[in-house]
């Protein structure tokens, strides 16, 4: 794939220890405080997060940072000057990726060049390297607009990377781009890091923090808590453990409402339970005890906590938590037999020449929640609009709640319910307009609109508010809402596109809570995410690539199918071993984790093989041990292996 | 980190990233020229403010040869012609919008010119269209006048003699009159408005944001986008100056010279203007907005495009004075018409010194924050 | 079926509903329907003027006579012709005129007085700036006109013509300019908002990507088309109200004809608006596309509808291309209903041939916009 290529930093003049030291920093839009006396320091050399949902004050603090906006109190000092001062030495890599989409890809590159004086015979050594670490130099003169997504984010890194600054800002640099450009985006910002470049990064996505040396985690305009993951996790003095047992529902119930005092925190997901608790093998004792007084069988296995946890417990900390309301659901209670509600077999699509969807099966049962999954480009787009019967099928069969054809007809529309990705409400109406609309559209009985409006709002904590005009509400909120709206008319079959996109943990864990109970009371889910390890939650999923189902069945399943095991190695100089590995194995094998490599051990002497090549580049090996797929590992690896095959 | 207040290479490398986007987008390329010239031979060609071939219809009650040889003369231009209304009623081809006036020849009209008795002839002018009206009126009374004298029944009528001559335009063809002022509205409205979309676009699709980020100055900026859409405008130019001469017969008059530094001077302030008022607005969709309502409009009306401007009722006639095209326009009669002296009609180029100066430091400072606003 | 029809109907009304709020809120789209119909309708009005009046004279004197001295002061006696200038030799005179100081200059021969005296004509040379055919050729009339009478009234004049002319002016008989301007640009700015506002409101929904949401719900194609185009009708009804509003009130037009049958005939312009805002709206990708390419019909449209320039001077090809032009019923529709006052028994072709595009624009466009929905 890529050959990693080292870059030469002159190191003219060197950073100061801190990079940015910010002090109460304070941002107020009008009346809304955005940011509320934030502290911060990002240290030199460093990979930093910002993590936090939408509107959490991420984007602020960055263009306060980059110098493109001005702050209403508190101190800030970047590369020891103003932010407007140090522009020069700064790369800030905004959210739509600020490219210019009807240019080159060396056009973009030359434009950002001249924009901080880059001298031309530099230039072109730089942009040479840039473009050999980010394998875009056979694209050199494609225009940026027909690039995928990941290739637009490699453009966007080079663009900030050309110019040699001291910092480089990336915010949500990888939102809406697939897992495999999403991890070869993170090894190259390890490089980039490893030759004294300050990184500072702002993502909701909690599995990338795994990836930065230090963290922050904001939320409302403050900072919660800063530290390595590691002392994150490990401030909560508590572990994780992953139940997996039959009846999995009731067990969670049991648990919730009887031993509050050992467990603090009951996580359901797709086929395995997380609970944590202060005192391990006691709770391990309680749970098994349970399992035994139901007469099913418990698999406990001790892990640490996730960062979703450390957010989710801070979040709980401060505020009451909304009691979600019911839902006074007023169809019957349809039991999970395995009736299916989506059907098909061997789907295919065809634009023009392009087979963009070949030979697709998938079966979706009542009551169950199923999860599609791919990167951009892979078709999932394409098969989710052909099996709520957006577009039509070229090849094979479709059958939704049990009709085969007219998948058109207003009355299985009513049926349905569908969260579209981009936007399902409409921005310029009032969260009341809005809810009417859609009460109206899908002919929900007067006497029972108020009810169901009323249910949607409290859901999303936004009772009272009913005047606020849709596009002023922040991102996470939008989604909620967006969600009770599309399920005030009781769906017998739901289809949701990216539904928790930039939604804080704590409302992501009560948006999948409400899902759950819709598909408890017989609603089949389908969901589509980029988060995969949000597919945790579904019962069933399906990897899309290339326009085909490359892997399909439970998330434990999925997991037990990767060959070989994951291996988590610490050394020193961890770049020298990163490096020297990636060389050594297929690249898709070795990855870097901020101050670990993740190593994908196929056969037994592949840990010896690592060990001997990183032993001769003069690193050292501190410490190894095997850790459990993940579900990117097991996407990434699938993809790859697929990938491979084709090339043989 | 250049310390210069004014970076020419960064000027420079915004020109020709802008030049590049420009290209590739056929829709702008088409606005830019396939549009201007559909603009000139419309206006060239349809735009006839001349009257002729006005309806008339008559109604006659006399007989006698006298009369149908008035009426004949009548019609012996083309600006009147015989409508095919065969009626009694005079009022109703015009209720109708079948002829623009009637004139009724009473009965007795032979018989009363020969005996030396008055005759009066009745025209019912529909004066919805003054100008046609007026044309009319003065075509009847011409006509009249012309028809006693040639019929000797008003000897040594002949006081004052005029020999009309006209300068400039013998044969009155009316293209002279517009096509320049064609080709200056033409050069007005699209380069504002190419530069007034790339500049809000930025704002709209937040590419802006990198440009704040860099220490690129809000002179630099709008100094590159000029540099780039001036090219664009004077490309503009001689397409449609080519086309003026090849089909409209177009041809220098007065000094070239002249023409050309006030062709620069005009596309700049046109580009200025769209550079202005994309950086007041929003979007795209209000910078077009502005420089259609504003721009487009007062141009057509008050720059003398059509009507003379000496026409226009005061306040508005004080608007007049600072619309750019105004001044083009009369440089352009002036080259292609008149041919006045050389740089005598010193106080166009510094007419339109002044307004480039003005739009440019107000779009300058509109942009000098370089920062979100927040 | 009762049940079904009520939901039906709320179906449709929520879809309504939803229409109305968002146009409303669009302060951007409601200006749209405000400001450039009263800005444009004021402008028009008061800027356009067609008036040959104040024309710049001068007068080359060789004769300097006592009667030489009559003519010059009865030429200019009149608000047509003003005395700016003199010149004391024809080269001088020339120089004038190609340098555009004057409008036109008479010069009266050194034995003018005698020749008069002599009963002989006497010669007058008059040079008339040809720039501007049209205003040449009115001035070329009136010089005739008054050099007649003064010759008379000089003269003293002994004998009556046996030929008088009596014009009568219908309609508008103060001869006020705007009344015919303002029918023509209210209808050009009715139908151009009108493109406008309906191609923005159809296309937004295809922007911000809630078009696949909404195609997801029960709603039918023909109900999602009925609640875009119900609620653009009402609003640009109000537009032509408040035009209405404006020509009576400020330009004291008159309404002589019938109230019904003005709205009437809005309607089919407005639904011609609609339709083709709606096409616009299909073929374009975005927002930005649908505006530009609406420069490229506008064009075309304006200028071939008879509102600014009147047809029947148009050369023959664009004249018959102007019978294509559905805006050019609406504004000879509005012209006759207006000023003429007259019925459907008068205009009816041409409320037929408005209707006909009304209903063949429509039914094309709303098909393909129901066909993209499927």
């Amino acid at each position: 794939m890529t050959d990693s290529a080292t870059i030469v930093y002159d190191s003219a003049a060197p950073s100061p220890d801190t990079v940015v030291r910010a002090k109460g920093l304070c941002k107020s839009y009008g009346a809304f405080e955005a940011v509320k006396a934030v502290d911060l320091e990002i240290r030199s050399g460093e990979i930093f997060g910002l993590i936090g949902p939408d509107g959490a004050g991420k984007t602020s603090i960055f263009h306060i940072m980059g110098g493109v906006m001005k702050w209403s109190g508190g101190d800030i000092e970047v590369l020891g000057t103003s932010p407007s001062q140090a522009r020069p030495q700064i790369g800030y890599l905004t959210q739509q990726f600020s490219l210019y989409l009807d240019l080159s890809v060396e056009e973009n590159i030359r434009y950002s060049a001249s924009l901080r004086n880059v001298r031309r015979e530099e230039y072109r050594e730089r942009t040479d390297d840039l473009l050999r670490l980010m394998d875009l130099r056979r694209f050199k003169s494609r225009l940026a607009g027909n690039l995928s997504g990941g290739m637009k984010q490699k453009l966007a890194l080079c663009c900030s990377l050309v110019a040699r600054p001291k910092l480089l800002l990336l915010d949500e640099p990888t939102t809406g781009v697939d897992p495999v450009s999403r991890r070869e985006f993170w090894d190259i910002l390890a490089t980039v890091a490893a030759e004294g470049v300050t990184i500072a990064v702002a993502t909701p996505y909690l599995d990338e923090a795994e990836r930065c040396n230090r963290i922050a985690l904001i939320y409302e305009g403050r900072i919660k808590q800063t530290g390595t993951p590691d002392e994150l996790k490990d401030s909560l003095h508590l572990e994780r453990l992953e139940v997996r047992a039959r009846r999995q529902a009731e067990l969670a119930g049991i648990l919730e409402k009887e031993s509050r005092d050992l467990i603090s925190d009951v996580q359901q997901f797709g086929d395995r339970l997380d609970i944590l608790v202060a005192d391990p093998a006691s709770a391990q004792a309680l749970v098994t005890g349970i399992g035994e007084r139901l007469g099913i069988a418990i698999d406990v296995s001790r892990q640490r906590p996730t960062l979703e946890n450390v957010f989710v417990h801070s979040l709980r900390k401060e505020g009451d938590e909304e009691q979600m309301p019911e839902f006074d659901f007023q169809r019957a209670r349809r039991e999970r037999n395995g009736e299916t509600a989506i059907v098909a077999r061997q789907m295919s699509r065809r634009f023009g020449d392009f087979w963009a969807v070949k030979g697709v099966s998938i079966d979706v049962g009542y009551g169950e929640i199923f999860g599609l999954l791919g990167a951009n480009g892979a078709g999932k787009t394409t098969t989710i609009k052909m099996l709520c019967g957006l577009i039509g099928v070229t090849r094979g069969e479709m059958e939704l709640c049990g009709q085969k054809g007219n998948l058109r007809s207003s009355s299985l529309r009513g049926r349905l319910g569908y969260m579209s990705q981009k936007f399902t409400l409409y921005d310029d109406l009032t969260v009341f307009e809005n809810m009417e609309f859609y009460c109206g559209v899908y002919g929900i009985s007067p006497d029972l609109r108020a009810r169901r409006i009323a249910w949607a709002l409290e859901s999303c904590g936004l009772a009272g508010q009913e005047s606020l005009i849709t596009g002023k509400l922040p991102g996470g909120w939008k989604q909620r809402l967006a969600f009770g709206a599309c399920v005030m008319h009781e769906p017998e079959v739901l289809f949701l596109d990216e539904p928790t996109s930039g939604v804080d943990p704590l409302a992501r864990r009560q948006l999948w809570d409400l899902i759950r109970t819709f598909a408890q009371n017989g609603t089949a889910v389908l969901v589509t995410t980029h988060f995969l390890e949000e597919a945790e939650h579904c019962h069933r999923m399906a990897f899309m690539a290339g326009g085909e189902v490359v892997a399909q069945g439970s998330p434990g399943e999925i997991k037990a199918e990767q060959p070989g095991q994951l291996i988590e190695l610490r050394a020193q100089p961890i770049q020298a071993a990163y490096l020297a590995l990636k060389d050594s194995f297929e690249s898709w094998r070795v990855s870097i984790f901020a101050d670990r490599i993740h190593l994908v051990a196929l056969a037994e002497r592949d840990l010896d093989k690592a060990s001997r090549i990183v032993t001769e580049t003069g690193a050292k090996i501190s410490s190894h041990r095997q850790i459990p797929f993940s579900l990117e590992d097991s996407f990434i690896g699938i993809v790859e292996r697929a990938q491979m095959e084709v090339v043989r | 980190m250049s310390a210069a207040p004014c970076d020419f290479s960064r000027i420079f490398s915004q020109a020709v990233k802008e030049l590049a986007q420009f290209r590739r987008d056929p829709i702008t390329v088409g606005l830019a020229f396939l549009l201007p010239l559909i603009a000139l031979f419309l206006y060239g060609y349809a735009t006839r403010l001349e009257v002729k071939g006005m309806t008339v219809a008559v109604i006659n009650h006399d007989q006698g040869k006298l009369s149908r040889d008035y009426i004949d003369r009548l019609f012996s231009t083309n600006q009147m012609i015989p409508s095919e209304w065969t009626g009694s009623s005079p009022i109703e081809p015009l209720d109708r919008g079948l002829a623009r006036a009637t004139v009724i020849i009473p009965p007795e009209f032979s018989r009363n010119i020969k005996a030396g008795r008055l005759s009066t002839v009745q025209a019912m002018v529909d004066a919805t269209d003054v100008n046609n009206a007026r044309v009319i009126k003065n075509g009847i009374i011409g006509t009249t006048n012309f028809f006693i004298e040639s019929e000797g029944l008003n000897k040594a009528s002949k006081i004052l003699e005029p020999h009309i001559r006209l300068w400039f335009n013998p044969g009155r063809e009316e293209s002279l009159y517009i096509v320049p002022g064609t080709v200056a509205l033409v050069l007005w409205v699209f380069p504002s408005l190419l530069a007034s979309l790339s500049l809000a676009r930025e704002k709209e699709q937040g590419t802006i944001l990198q440009l704040y980020a860099s220490s690129m100055t809000a002179f630099e900026l709008i100094a590159g986008k000029l540099l780039a859409y001036l090219t664009v405008a004077l490309c503009e130019a001689v397409v449609v100056l080519l086309a003026s001469f090849v089909f409209f017969g177009i041809r220098f008059v007065g000094s070239p010279v002249t023409f050309f530094v006030d062709l620069v001077l005009f596309a700049a302030c046109a580009v200025n203007f769209g550079l202005l008022a994309g950086s007041v607005a929003a979007n795209q969709n209000a910078a077009v907005q502005i420089v259609a309502t504003v721009g487009f409009t007062t141009t057509l009306l008050l720059s003398g495009f059509i009507y003379p401007v000496r026409n226009i009722t005061y306040p508005l006639s004080l608007i007049s004075n600072v619309v750019p095209a105004r001044y083009f326009i009369e440089s352009c009669r002036d080259s292609f018409v008149r041919g006045p002296e050389p740089f005598s009609h010193w106080y166009i180029p510094v007419a339109l010194i002044a307004g480039n100066i003005i739009l440019l430091r107000l779009s300058s400072k509109k942009m000098s924050a370089m920062q979100l606003r927040g | 079926m009762k049940p079904g029809k009520v939901i039906l109907r709320s179906r449709l009304f929520s879809l309504i509903i939803k229409e109305f709020h968002q146009i409303l809120r669009d302060k951007q789209l409601v200006s749209l329907l405000v400001v450039p119909p009263v800005l444009q309708l004021m402008l028009y009005g008061f800027a356009l003027s067609p008036e040959v009046k104040h024309m710049r004279m001068s007068v080359v004197d060789l004769s300097s006579t006592p009667f030489s001295r009559e003519l010059t002061a009865g030429v200019v006696n009149n608000d047509v012709f003003d005395l700016s200038n003199r010149a004391d030799t024809i080269s001088e005179l020339s120089k004038q005129v190609s340098q555009g100081e004057i409008d036109l200059g008479m010069v009266i021969p050194p034995d003018a007085s005698r020749l008069f005296k002599a009963g002989k004509p006497v010669p007058l040379q008059v040079l008339v700036d040809g720039v501007d055919a049209n205003t040449a050729g009115i001035a070329q009339g009136y010089v005739t006109q008054i050099l007649q009478e003064l010759g008379r009234s000089l003269k003293g004049a002994d004998r009556e013509p046996p030929i008088k002319p009596q014009v009568t002016f219908l309609y508008n008989p103060g001869l006020t300019a705007a009344w015919f301007f303002i029918p023509g640009v209210m209808a050009l700015v009715i139908v151009i908002s009108g493109t406008l506002v309906s191609s923005v409101s159809v296309i937004r929904e295809k922007d911000t990507g809630t078009l696949e949401q909404l195609l997801m719900t029960p709603a039918e194609p023909m109900e999602i088309l009925a609640a875009k185009v119900v609620p653009l009708v009402m609003l640009l009804m109000g537009s032509v109200l408040l035009c209405l509003g404006l020509a009576l009130s400020v330009f004291n037009i008159p309404l002589r004809g019938s109230f019904f049958l003005f709205m009437g005939v809005s309607i089919l312009a407005i639904f011609v608006a609609v339709s083709i805002g709606m096409a616009l709206a299909t073929f374009s990708g975005n927002q930005r596309q649908a505006l530009l390419t609406s420069f490229f019909i506008n064009l075309p449209v304006i200028q071939l509808s008879g509102a600014i320039a009147p047809i029947e001077s148009m050369p023959d090809l664009c004249r018959g291309i102007s019978y294509l032009d559905p805006l050019r019923y609406y504004v000879s529709s509005l012209r006759a209903i207006l000023l003429r006052g007259v019925g459907l028994e008068s205009i009816w072709p041409e409320v037929l041939a408005l209707a006909f595009f009304a209903v063949a624009l429509f039914t094309l466009s709303a098909s393909k916009f129901r066909k993209q929905l499927q």
